[in-house]
């Protein structure tokens, strides 16, 4: 092998295959990839995520939510005579979904953050579990508050510290004394906890779809936003 | 025998070469390669050690939470990608193009071309990874792993790569020794495919977007290949040159090297897609598959490493220098076999997305990747100063520094990471008992952060003081010593 030229060409030609085969092949086959038709309803899946939750998407994105957290659920199927029995794995048993996550989940984000390393739970329909706002909002302020021992660290830089001036305003957290809220204090979230938390509350991928359809045993199927989360788990924040 | 006048091929040069008169000698290449090499060395051990600050810092946050938890800028999940892409294009890319310039120059017998341009394109190179550092840590990070450089500093990185690149070319296309020894492969495709990977991931991730979960496909390919066909060839390159010269002996098959090389050029580009992503199955298959038989490209170099050094370990491991290289090549191994078995344990059982990943990357850039560039900054920076008696000091300590960290650092989250997935599959356990088993492995791994930065605080003084010592020499042009030392660290 004393032959650049040859060397290069082989360099070229191997790197060009897989190239060509993983980033072209997969761009010819999804890169065209629309919303996915609910077989129940007849609507359309995903919907676009709604402004304050684009934006908070971007919150989520600047200060790294997903080096502790992944967005994808993963699930084998078990199916038996042609029908989906249920889900096998420690995803669907924690109650973090009811199916795996397909591609059609995530057509309309950028940048996907599908996480590679679970420290904190998957987040994949976070928003399905903890539907509350104000628990959000004080779990970012400090994580033990809503979940002692907690590891995850406090975003406390997204909230403000005002003085009280005459009374409390409406969206400021409502702590308690001895959850050290310092007394003629209130924190208020800014603009970007608000946002980051609209996000949290839009991740709900758990839409029964062609490619990832549901076993039918939990529950039929329900486009209600408000519904109660479909948890095999007995606990939501497990 | 005098090493530094014999060349550095397989074999001994052919007499014709040696006596032809517009042969440069080996201290003629190596005064053309100092201003180049030097400066990347140093800002590349700059970096080093900024990235392993942050990475401690990091690696604290992991179990002490409210630790810098009130700034912004110092939050965890920027600090983490901030410390990683320190390590891997501040320091890493860094020092492996510097190394690959020098093999180049010495193993090729030129001089290097166009100097002063490599400096200037290393000053961008350097100006593009602080501002990606400053732009993650002031929130601009792009959210694709390991490419989280925003846009204004990548296409700097990009520039400046392409100027060091364009010169190292020039370089070896002037070579007067014909005769490519297995290091000068290995560098020359890692050159090539460097700028391909780098270009997709800018094309399709960062200044337009693609669709969806190709967004996963491309940052995963990416990922893998900015290590497996960037980093890895480089630091192969300088084992490939290293290993044999501290063992004192020719490398022992350059067929099996032939061989290796191919089975790294045609598997290693799959790899970073594992199977349970959300994206088309055989995506993931091609992907696993290629990292489950890449790994034959692992085993093709650790086999001739050991056949070179079988008989003489122990001597080469009485050499501070050397220990670089035998435990670097010993990381190397155990990161492919560790990779390939959780690809094989992981067919028809979901899950795995646990703190292993972190422990074996760890692995692989603290280990593998730094170890060797290390030793081979230590091994080629007395060359390039005229006092070549003068050695690095606290070789050995910084030895056991960055090896223990290392190991410190990534054996924790490695058997941390099963112990998660245990817990993880059984869902009578609540999450947070979960978190709860996996905070000591972290504590352990800042153990090891901490020497890993004490480690790289010794190289920064060392490298410092060659370069204090070269510029001296070369403004005062003190009479350079007579005498010539081994490359292959102390004695050998
Ligand atoms: C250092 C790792 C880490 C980082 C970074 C992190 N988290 Fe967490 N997160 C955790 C851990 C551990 C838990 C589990 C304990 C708890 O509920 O607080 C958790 C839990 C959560 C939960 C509750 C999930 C559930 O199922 O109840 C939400 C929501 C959440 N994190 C959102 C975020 C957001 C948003 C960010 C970024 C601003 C973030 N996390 C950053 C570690 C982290």
């Amino acid at each position: 092998m004393n032959y650049g030229p040859l060397i290069f060409l082989g360099v070229l030609l191997s790197f060009a295959l897989s190239w060509y085969g993983v980033i072209f092949g997969s761009v010819l086959q999804l890169g065209n990839l629309q919303p996915a038709t609910v077989p129940a309803t007849g609507s359309f899946y995903p919907a676009a995520r709604p402004g304050a939750a684009a934006q908070g998407r971007d919150i989520y994105r600047a200060n790294g939510c997903a080096y502790c957290h992944t967005q994808q659920i993963r699930a084998e199927a078990e199916i038996n005579k042609g029908k989906l029995v249920k889900y096998r794995g420690g995803d669907v048993a924690r109650g973090w979904g009811i199916r795996p996550s397909v591609a059609a989940d995530y057509i309309h984000d950028r940048p996907v953050m599908v996480g590679s390393m679970r420290v904190g739970q998957d987040l994949a329909n976070v928003g399905v579990r903890q539907t509350n706002e104000i628990w959000h909002l004080t779990h970012l302020f400090n994580p033990k508050l809503v979940s002692p021992g907690s590891s995850m660290p406090s975003y406390r830089f997204l909230f403000e510290k005002r003085k009280i001036i005459r009374e409390r305003v409406m969206d400021a957290l409502p702590l308690s004394a001895e959850s050290g809220a310092e007394s003629g204090y209130e924190i208020v979230p800014k603009p970007e906890a608000t946002a980051l938390v609209a996000y949290l509350l839009s991740l709900r991928a758990e839409e029964p779809i062609f490619e990832a359809p549901a076993p039918e045993k939990p529950k039929p199927v329900a486009s209600d936003t408000n519904s109660v989360p479909v948890a095999a788990s007995p606990s939501g924040v497990n | 025998m005098n090493s530094t006048v014999t060349t550095d091929t397989l074999s001994p040069a052919p007499a014709a070469v040696e006596t032809r008169e517009t042969i440069v000698t080996t201290a003629e290449v190596d005064r053309s390669s100092r201003a180049p090499v030097l400066l990347m060395f140093v800002l590349a051990a700059v970096w080093f050690w900024v990235g392993s600050l942050l990475g401690m810092v990091a690696s604290i946050k992991m179990h002490a939470p409210d630790f810098l938890s009130d700034v912004s800028w110092l939050t965890y999940g920027r600090v983490r990608p901030a410390a990683t892409n320190a390590v891997v294009f501040g320091f890493a890319s860094q020092a492996g193009m510097a190394v690959a310039l020098w093999l180049v120059a010495r193993l090729g017998r030129n001089l290097v071309q166009g100097a002063l341009f490599i400096v200037v394109a290393v000053l961008a190179w350097n100006v593009g990874v602080a501002l990606g550092v400053g732009g993650v840590l002031m929130g601009d990070g792009t959210g694709y792993e390991c490419f989280e450089f925003p846009g204004y500093s990548s296409a700097v990185l990009l520039v400046g790569y392409l100027i060091i690149g364009a010169f190292t070319l020039i370089t070896f296309h002037g070579r007067t020794e014909r005769r490519l020894y297995p290091s000068m492969w290995y560098v020359m495709a890692a050159l090539c495919w460097f700028p391909w990977v780098y270009a997709t991931v800018q094309l399709l991730l960062i200044f337009s977007s693609v669709r969806g979960v190709l967004q996963i496909i491309v940052a995963g390919w990416a990922g893998h290949n900015l290590m497996s066909l960037w980093l890895a060839p480089l630091v192969l390159a300088a084992a490939y040159y290293f290993m044999p010269k501290a063992a004192n002996k020719p490398l022992h098959s350059r067929a099996l090297a032939v061989f290796g090389f191919w089975l790294l050029a045609i598997f290693g580009a799959y790899g970073g897609i594992p199977a349970g992503t959300p994206v088309p199955r055989w995506v993931a298959a091609v992907s696993d598959a290629g990292l489950v038989l890449g790994v034959t490209a692992v085993l093709a170099f650790a086999t001739n490493v050991h056949l070179t050094l079988q008989g003489v370990y122990a001597r080469v491991w009485s050499d501070s220098g050397a220990k670089f290289f035998i435990a670097g090549c010993g990381a190397y191994l155990v990161v492919g076999l560790i990779r390939a078995i959780s690809v094989i344990a992981s067919i028809g059982h979901p899950g795995a997305l646990t703190i292993t990943s972190m422990g074996t990357s760890q692995l692989f850039l603290l280990g593998f990747v730094s170890l060797v560039l290390v030793g081979a900054i230590y091994s080629i920076s007395p060359q390039l100063s005229d006092r070549r008696s003068e050695r690095p000091s606290f070789v050995g300590l910084n030895f056991w520094l960055a090896g223990l960290g290392a190991i410190l650092v990534s054996m924790p989250l490695i058997i941390g990471g099963f112990v998660q997935g245990q817990a993880l599959d059984n869902p009578a356990l609540n999450f947070i008992d979960v978190v709860r088993k996996t905070v000591p492995f972290m504590g352990i791994a800042t153990l090891g952060s901490l020497l890993v930065l004490v480690g790289a605080t010794v190289l920064l003084v060392n490298v410092c003081r060659f370069s204090y010592l070269s510029w001296c020499s070369c403004c005062i042009s003190e009479k350079p010593s007579t005498r010539f030392v081994k490359i292959s660290g102390r004695g050998a």
